[in-house]
């Protein structure tokens, strides 16, 4: 296992690289040049030499890259074009926020995802079960945008019990909103992919030898089904985790919370190539880690595929 | 494996003694048309198309030409069923015509991903070596960036558009079919069929253009229908954002990114093109499952 585990782990250098340069090839190319950003539209031909010259922005590609990747591997990520704040800086701020959000999401789609998946297995064909699939559904095929709006409509117009923008003091009540709505968003993916394991599952030999045995039907369920839909279950559940992690940009957008989701859409706005290139590094570092999480987890459960 | 091929055996046997027809694709059909969901979603669908095609008949005023400052932001009536907007645009004439770029961006999008995706998944399990590793590694980076993010990058990095649109969300794909086909190239590249082709003299292309990839079809067409609605759902996010097609041309996306301004006071600004999205995305997810159920009878439940 622990042999699997470094093969994976340096298996995702020639990843990283290759993520970084295609981060910064996409940089490179974008239209617009990026002193115009720093030194406005306006400035004479003198002072934008001179910020080229101070950026190196005069020198090719590679040396570019190279001299990028040495400073992000001595933790220094630059600075912002716009406000000269320190990247690592504005990383260190957000993220947490990006990750708050994350949490409480994650845990309205684990809570309610799962109960109703259950019982819709365990109601399979009924009226109880073609609710689910409909609304579930229903519930997939609902932009995060549009159920955003939704709800800050009802929430600020008829019930006003709740701030349906901004951060505020930053207590929990600025995330309820923003996190039912991505947490209900992820509960219906949740939700089909837990029936559908549990049906796999009651469809064994062993459930239905507990049952014959006399057991109570709870007990089969709970005992017997669940332990082993949960297997795939959860590996699911981590990569969900690691998509809320990196996928809230619209949600932070409509509920303006100043998480890294919304502020990498500011970045990416405004050109600013330092935040734009250090958001993106950050967060592919977030989801390739995910990704790993879920692949030691598969090998954990299947010994088959430590020695593949 | 040996499950699916059983399972597979079983699925060709099955038809001849049912139906006169051993085409299993019309056997597939057949069955489709019995699930009422999948017909559901296929009216949906089609729906949806004749909306599109004839969008400038069924609209009662021009999207973009049409515009009356005096008569912005009314709520539905009967001269404007689904009210005004800003500018006083009819809003029923503006998401009849946005299905229009939902629709192209849908199937456009699908057209990069398969092009891109067959051919380095094809090639990857075909030749297998180290033409495999590369494009694995490849497609191991292209995994590493969250879908979204990586489209957004893309769109500023070329200037956002309908043509960027296209691309941007059909390059994000690519790693994922490829992968899917280069599975099945292994599953039959050693099997008869390939082997007696082989023997007789065809070439690489040939076999597998005409020998593989016409057994692959199954798997590539439920990912495919799959693949619509999340295209069709992304582009309304980019459009959201302001990185799809751009203004004046309606999009449901920028339709409710402008709408949201005046969420307050003109809801309906918002309601109509969300809706329109729902339906839509919802018509492909129904059709989708039913072809699930039927090409992959591993799937049903």
């Amino acid at each position: 296992m622990i042999k699997y585990l470094i093969r994976r782990i340096i298996m995702l250098i020639p990843v990283m690289i290759g993520v970084s340069l295609v981060t910064f090839s996409l940089i490179y190319i974008v239209p617009g040049d990026a002193v115009e950003v720093i030194v406005g539209e306006r400035a004479s031909e003198e002072i934008r030499e001179k910020a080229i010259e101070e950026l190196g922005l005069n020198k090719p590609f590679h040396q570019q890259y190279l001299s990028y990747m040495s400073n992000v591997l001595k933790g220094n990520l630059g600075k912002s074009y716009i406000n000269n704040k320190s990247i690592k800086e504005s990383i260190m701020e957000r993220f947490p926020i990006t990750f708050k959000l994350t949490l409480y999401s994650f845990a309205i789609s684990v809570i309610v995802g799962i109960f109703v998946g259950v019982v819709s297995a365990v109601k399979q064909n009924t009226v109880i079960d073609s609710i689910v699939r409909g609304t579930t559904l229903l519930g997939v095929s609902t932009p995060v945008m549009f159920s955003s709006l939704l709800i800050i409509y009802i929430f600020g117009v008829w019930l006003k019990v709740m701030p349906v923008s901004g951060i505020g003091d930053g207590s929990i009540k600025y995330f309820l909103l923003p996190s039912l709505v991505l947490g209900l968003n992820s509960a219906v993916f949740t939700a089909r992919l837990t029936r559908s394991c549990m049906l796999e599952v009651i469809r064994q030999d062993y459930i239905r030898t507990a049952r014959s045995k006399g057991i109570a039907e709870k007990i089969v369920i709970f005992k017997h089904a669940m332990r082993n839909a949960m297997i795939p279950i959860s590996t699911n559940l981590i990569m969900s985790f690691g998509y809320l992690l990196t996928g809230s940009v619209i949600t932070e957008t409509i509920f303006g919370l100043p998480g890294l989701g919304s502020e990498t859409v500011r970045a990416v706005f405004q050109r600013d190539i330092p935040a734009v290139m250090g958001y993106f590094l950050f967060q592919a570092v977030i989801f390739v880690t995910f990704n790993l999480l879920v692949d030691i987890s598969y090998a954990l459960i299947n010994p088959r595929i430590r020695f593949n | 494996m040996e499950k699916t091929q059983l399972m597979n055996k079983s699925q060709k046997k099955e038809p001849e003694k049912k139906n006169k027809s051993n085409n299993p694709w019309i056997i597939a059909w057949r069955r489709l048309l019995r699930d009422k969901t999948a017909v559901f979603g296929l009216y949906i669908i089609i729906f949806l198309i004749f909306i599109a095609v004839f969008a400038p008949i069924l609209s009662p005023y021009h999207p973009i030409e049409d515009f009356n400052l005096s008569e912005a932001f009314q709520g539905p009536s009967m001269k404007h069923w689904f009210g005004t907007d800003w500018m006083g645009r009819d809003i029923l004439s503006r998401v009849l015509y946005g299905s229009r770029i939902s629709l192209t961006v849908g199937l456009a999008s699908r057209v990069v991903t398969l092009s891109i995706g067959i051919t380095l998944g094809a090639l990857a399990g075909y030749f297998r070596g180290k033409v495999d590793m590369v494009i694995m590694r490849l497609a191991e980076i292209m995994d590493a960036f969250p879908n979204f993010l990586f489209a957004i990058a893309i769109s500023v990095a070329i200037g956002p558009g309908l043509y960027t649109v296209f691309f941007a969300l059909g390059f994000v794909g690519w790693s994922g079919m490829a992968r899917l086909i280069r599975g099945q190239v292994m599953l039959y590249r050693e099997s008869e069929f390939v082997e007696a082709a082989r023997s007789l003299g065809a070439s690489n292309s040939r076999i597998i253009f005409k020998e593989i990839l016409p057994n692959c079809m199954a798997p590539v067409i439920i990912s495919t229908t799959m693949g619509i609605s999340s295209a069709i759902m992304a582009e309304a996010s980019l459009s959201f954002l302001g990185l799809g097609a751009q203004p004046p041309t309606p999009t449901w996306g920028s339709m409710m990114n402008f709408g949201r301004q005046y969420i307050w006071t003109a809801p309906y600004m918002i309601i109509f093109p969300g809706l329109a999205i729902v339906l839509t995305v919802y018509g492909f997810n129904l059709f989708g499952d039913g072809l699930r159920d039927v090409l992959d009878p591993r799937m049903k439940d």
